[in-house]
């Protein structure tokens, strides 16, 4: 058993949510704002990028792939323009750190978006927020707008012969569309059908550009890399690994919110750290984790001494994704949540390629028999075998369809059935829910 | 290890960096293994053709030849040597030296698991199906997957019988949203008629609201349907696929002659259907040529007749050619007469007819006549709709012709310059009534007409023509292509091929016409026309194995109508 | 003669917003204005009519084919009129752990309209996660963010100021 409470760590992107007016200009350039981009400034492009790798910035969308690297597949020598697409559409269940960020220090994000053009010669970034994000809209752009008043973007870049616009675009409500190339679809002005691969986005991207698609999140990461180094952030965090990560803990737990921590924080701690998730309600215990947004698979009680950081979870066979961490408390009935979480990909499957649009729903309808007592013996192993056929390599996925919702809609299947087997039978055999039929929730007057 | 050994430093490493490819194992070809057996193709070639061509055959349903790449359908997911997971055998890129294999366990899970995933909300009403017979859907079942359903409760509801314009209906449920229409309509014609709307299993191919899909190309998207969703209204329920032969035909709708099939039943072509032609349209055909069959049955000239008027009466054969002889050798080699003839008619009859017309009846130029002219479209669609203008041109030519236009002919006979005309053909590019009134006025008019025409009112004979499916023969369409088409089925009642009257009216009138076949016309007088002396009749001829329909007892060979089942002892077939 | 689409007001708004949005864009990619521009749509009409439709797809120069598959395909675009209000509960695994499907049935017996369906006052639908899983449950009331909605007299509030 390792220690209740999580190691120490700086805060790097979440250090001014909560202070007045931390959205503004001015609040952000009292905190050293946009010295990061000077400092970018004076470098030269490839010195930019070079620093970028050493970082060990990983991308914090759900994949984790090497920032650095991801930037250095732009083609130097296109003719075209070169665009950033930043993704905000934040939407995979149990994720809603970007949206803090842009809420809480939006000028974080853009200065990560002036540095990320200087390094990659991008004149024009689109940020693509998700359509649901008014609010964060509203502080997005209002930003956006000081920042074109005080000389970040624009024509001159701090004085710079260096032009970037920054256009917010808002989408309209498709989960699908923070998938990269559906993102692009959909910057585009078409639905988000997620592109046949390669070639990638770097190479051919927005309008048949080299584009970056990057987070919001990982963008807000690139600041601090240039204010304090590239080492200094490295080593906050794992060997493969740079950075500290905002961490979504939601579900049953005593303290839901976004969390910065260390990448060597794990799971436990994270829900017991009184600072952090400040342990249970009271008389419940931990029946279940997931640990990376809702596509993640699930962890059981016995496997959160993991920590939240890519390498280990996968070696759990999970992913750390884009961070949501979902907790269910003794009271949860698997079968429902797994219902709850194959529904969202049957409602978003984006319907373009045969395994997901039929299978995802096909998912759903078996689990809600299941929970509704109407089970056979026999679809329990039909279940395994549908999500099989959309992700036939389980854990890993490596899907039949075009892009990953397929396996995000698979692996959660295969996850819970190998954990909490026992639940499902038990809903088969006696015919009814053991938790019961009445509505979920545990809190307030729902309880 | 030689002579200056530890004086050099050892050869240095090869430098990083990713593997050299391989070198081509034939050069300018791309060699890869499909199923153990070696295939070497252009670069750029698909993986499903490549295949193809070593006798794997990959199923897909999205995939077309001739559209983009959706990849959407995941049935011709394969597993290759360089990736760890099945790809789209239509998408991926053939590399050098890749090993493909298309019928491993993994391969044959993929395909039960989509064929099963597409039957999902499909609602297998093949018995009222039009497509039944000719559906991926249940080919593939047949083939991969072959299981009982496990699917209980309800499917998916959408709209059924949807029409979507004049020519094609909809049924949203059978639909496997495989894209090829949309695709096709944004692709080809280049008219975005159709899109796919929703998302996710609710999502359906359809019209934008209150718009008709009213493309002249719209046709296509019911061939190219993998399925029963989009169905042809003019054929619907029409006839079952199975019983339909296919005879390779080019189409007379206008002169751009796509080739065709002409799918038939009996003495009967229920439909056209685009064949394959890379020169002239590719897998496609217009709409209104695809109506145009219906000439082919309909208000057709059963038997020859002669007299007008009170006097007109139904005769055989070999009377309606005597009277035909005795009328036209009176005013043969006569400035008075006169020969029309109709680009609709084929090569084989244009040269057999007009052969005779010049060394018989001793005219030095022929008026032309045919369909008048209409409209063009955007692509394949031409103004003249007739099929075998150039052909007119190149036999009158080649025989020493000179050809005049239709008004000539109204003019010449308004001033009683011609009194007797011989006409191959009663189409006419002009008023027809007008001019059955001008030709009220002719002391002779014997006419070969595949259809019923007021003009016919006005002629002496008549004898009946074959359309062209009833024969063989070739056409010469606009671009100078000339074509061969395929018999379908004989003549119907008593009608008979233009040359073969030309052929009967030569002998009648005292001089040998040596052929009794198409074939022999074409043999015997296509080298007098220099374009198509070169021309191999026998090898240009399409292969006529495309498919043959199931033929029940015929109708009337035991007094009952085909198909016919006493229940009961199973009868045997023909008794 | 129908109706005209817009106000001439409206007609105002629509161009010169449109022609804002257009600046966003290379000159040769006006089709990639199409969310924002059908956004415009349905704030000026309340939903996207196929008229609006077609009228977006002829200043984007594309097909109203293309309009509708987009105007189709997103959950925010409303094909028919909705409610005034349209309310969206997330129901998805964090909220409902938080008491989102019991929410989701007072709303409906407070609203008196069910999950999925309309009323002229109210649009009550079921939505996937709103990214407010930390101040579960929450809901959305035209775009507008509710969070923490622990008890009955927190909705009551939220629902007090609608009329």
């Amino acid at each position: 058993m390792t220690s209740p409470a999580a190691p120490a760590v700086e805060k790097v992107i979440s250090r001014a949510w909560g202070t007045p007016h931390s959205h503004t200009l001015a609040e952000y350039r009292k905190r050293g704002g946009y010295e990061a981009l000077k400092k970018a400034l004076e470098m030269a492009p490839q010195a930019v990028l070079e620093e970028v790798k050493k970082s060990n910035l990983r991308g914090r969308g759900g994949a984790g792939f090497p920032t650095g690297m991801k930037w250095s597949f732009v083609p130097k020598d296109s003719p075209k323009p070169k665009y950033l697409a930043v993704n905000g559409d934040e939407s995979e269940p149990g994720t809603f750190k970007d949206r803090y960020i842009l809420e809480e220090d939006p000028h974080l994000m853009l200065e990560g978006i002036a540095i990320a053009a200087w390094a990659l010669d991008v004149h024009t970034c689109y940020v693509y927020l998700r359509g649901e994000f008014k609010f964060a809209a509203q502080r997005l752009q209002a930003a956006i707008d000081e920042a074109y008043r005080e000389g970040i973007f624009g024509k001159k870049m701090l004085g710079k012969d260096f032009e970037l616009n920054v256009w917010l675009v808002r989408g309209a409500g498709a989960y699908i569309c923070g998938e990269e190339t559906a993102l692009l679809e959909s910057l585009e002005g078409k639905k988000g059908w997620p592109r046949l691969k390669p070639p990638f986005p770097a190479v051919v991207g927005l309008f048949g550009c080299p584009t970056v698609v990057n987070n919001v999140e990982t963008l807000a990461s690139v600041p601090p890399i240039f204010q304090r180094g590239a080492d200094w952030y490295a080593k906050l965090g794992t060997e493969k690994s740079g950075g500290t990560r905002l961490i979504c803990l939601s579900g049953s737990v005593n303290r839901p919110g976004v969390y910065e921590i260390s990448m060597a924080t794990t799971l436990r701690q994270l829900i017991e750290d009184p600072d952090l998730g400040g342990g249970m309600p009271a008389g419940r215990k931990v029946k279940a984790v997931i640990p990376g947004g809702s596509s993640a698979p699930v962890l059981a009680a016995d496997e959160l001494d993991v920590a939240l950081e890519f390498e280990a979870l996968k070696v759990k066979q999970t992913m750390a994704g884009s961070g949501g961490v979902i907790v269910m408390d003794d009271r949860t009935c698997m079968v429902r949540s797994l219902w709850r979480v194959a529904r969202f990909y049957a409602e978003e499957s984006c319907g373009q390629c045969t395994p997901c649009r039929e299978g995802t729903p096909w998912q759903t309808r078996l689990l809600r028999k299941i929970e509704e007592g109407r089970g056979e013996p026999e679809d329990l192993e039909m279940l395994l075998n549908v999500a099989t056929s959309i992700a036939p390599y389980p854990p890993i996925g490596l899907g039949t369809t075009i892009c990953a919702l397929g396996d995000a809609a698979a692996l959660p299947v295969h996850s819970f059935v190998a954990r909490f087997r026992a639940e499902f039978e038990a809903h088969i055999h006696e015919k009814r829910c053991p938790f019961g039929d009445r509505p979920w929730g545990h809190f307030g007057d729902w309880a | 290890m030689s002579a200056n050994d530890g004086k050099t430093s050892p050869p240095p490493p090869p430098p990083p960096g990713p593997p050299a490819k391989p070198q081509p194992k034939n050069p300018g070809m791309v060699t890869v293994t499909v199923d153990g057996r070696e295939v070497a193709v252009k670069p750029g070639t698909n993986m499903i053709e490549a295949a193809r061509q070593v006798g794997s055959d990959i199923p897909y349903y999205c995939y077309h030849p001739r559209l983009s790449i959706a990849a959407n359908c995941r049935m011709c997911l394969v597993e290759v040597s360089n990736a760890p997971k099945l790809v789209p055998a239509c998408q991926t890129a053939l590399s050098e030296g890749l090993v493909i294999k298309t019928t491993t366990p993994k391969v044959q899970e993929q395909q039960r698991a989509v064929m099963e995933f597409l039957l999902l909300n499909h609602p297998v009403d093949c018995a009222i199906c039009d497509q039944a017979g000719e559906c991926k859907l249940q080919d593939y079942y047949m083939t991969f997957n072959a299981q009982p359903s496990r699917l209980e409760g309800g499917k998916v509801m959408k709209d059924k019988r949807k029409e979507l314009g004049p020519l094609v209906t909809l049924d949203q449920e059978r639909c496997i949203l495989c894209s090829r229409c949309v695709r096709f309509m944004d692709e080809v014609p280049k008219e975005p008629q159709l899109g796919i709307f929703g998302r996710g299993s609710h999502e359906v191919v359809d019209t934008f609201p209150g718009q008709q899909l009213d493309s002249n190309y719209s046709g296509n998207i019911v061939d190219i349907c993998p399925v029963g969703a989009l169905t042809n209204r003019d054929f619907r329920f029409r006839a079952r696929a199975w019983f339909l032969s296919a005879a390779p035909s080019v189409c007379t709708g206008c002169s751009r002659g796509c080739s065709i099939f002409a799918d038939h039943y009996g003495q009967d072509t229920h439909r056209y259907r685009p064949r394959e032609n890379e020169a002239i349209n590719k897998s496609w055909m217009c709409d209104q040529g695809r109506l145009s069959y219906k000439y082919l049955a309909k208000g057709r000239v059963p038997v020859a007749r002669v007299g007008r008027g009170a006097d007109l009466r139904e005769v055989t054969r070999e009377e309606a050619v005597a009277a035909a002889a005795d009328l036209l050798r009176t005013h043969a080699r006569q400035k008075g007469l006169a020969v029309l003839a109709s680009p609709l008619a084929s090569n084989e009859d244009l040269l057999a007819a007009l052969s005779f017309a010049k060394d018989v009846l001793g005219v030095s130029k022929v008026y032309v006549g045919g369909r008048p002219q209409g409209q063009a479209d955007h692509y394949l669609m031409t103004a003249d709709k007739n099929p075998n203008r150039k052909g007119l041109a190149w036999v009158a030519a080649g025989l020493g012709l000179t050809l005049a236009s239709f008004e000539e002919l109204e003019q010449a006979i308004a001033k009683r310059q011609v009194s007797a005309l011989y006409a191959v053909g009663a189409e006419v590019p002009g008023d027809v009534e007008a001019f059955a009134t001008k030709a009220e006025a002719l002391e002779a008019f014997v006419v070969q007409a595949t259809n019923e025409s007021p003009l016919l009112a006005a002629a002496h004979v008549v004898l009946p023509a074959a359309v062209h499916v009833e024969d063989e023969g070739t056409f010469t369409q606009a671009d100078g292509i000339t074509q061969r088409f395929r018999k379908a089925y004989p003549p119907r009642n008593e009608a008979a091929p233009h040359w073969k009257w030309a052929a009967e009216l030569q002998r009648a009138l005292g001089t040998e016409a040596a052929y009794t076949s198409a074939r022999e016309v074409f043999r015997a007088l296509a080298p007098k026309v220099p374009e198509l002396a070169s021309f191999a009749w026998d090898k240009e001829a399409p292969t006529n194995r495309e498919k043959s329909g199931i033929n029940p007892i015929p109708t009337g060979a035991d007094g009952r109508p085909p198909g016919y089942r006493e229940s009961g002892i199973p009868r045997v077939r023909g008794i | 003669m129908a109706e005209p689409l817009f106000t001439p007001e409206q007609q105002k708004t629509f161009d010169t917003e449109l022609a804002e949005i257009l600046t966003h864009y290379p000159p040769d990619r006006k089709s990639a204005a199409m969310l924002p521009a059908v956004r415009l749509l349905q704030s000026l009409k309340g939903w996207c009519p196929p008229e609006g439709l077609t009228l977006v797809a002829e200043r984007l120069g594309v097909t109203k084919e293309r309009a509708y598959e987009v105007a189709s395909f997103y959950v925010m675009y409303h094909l028919k009129k909705p409610g005034k209000y349209v309310v969206d509960v997330c129901t998805n695994l964090s909220c409902s752990l938080r008491g989102a499907e019991s929410l989701l049935g007072y709303l409906e017996d407070k609203l008196g309209v069910h999950a999925g369906e309309s009323t002229e006052q109210w649009t009550l639908r079921e939505t996937e996660c709103l990214a407010s899983c930390g101040t579960a449950p929450c809901l959305q009331i035209n775009e507008d963010h509710f969070e923490n909605l622990t008890s009955r007299e927190k909705v009551d509030a939220v629902f007090a100021k609608l009329k």
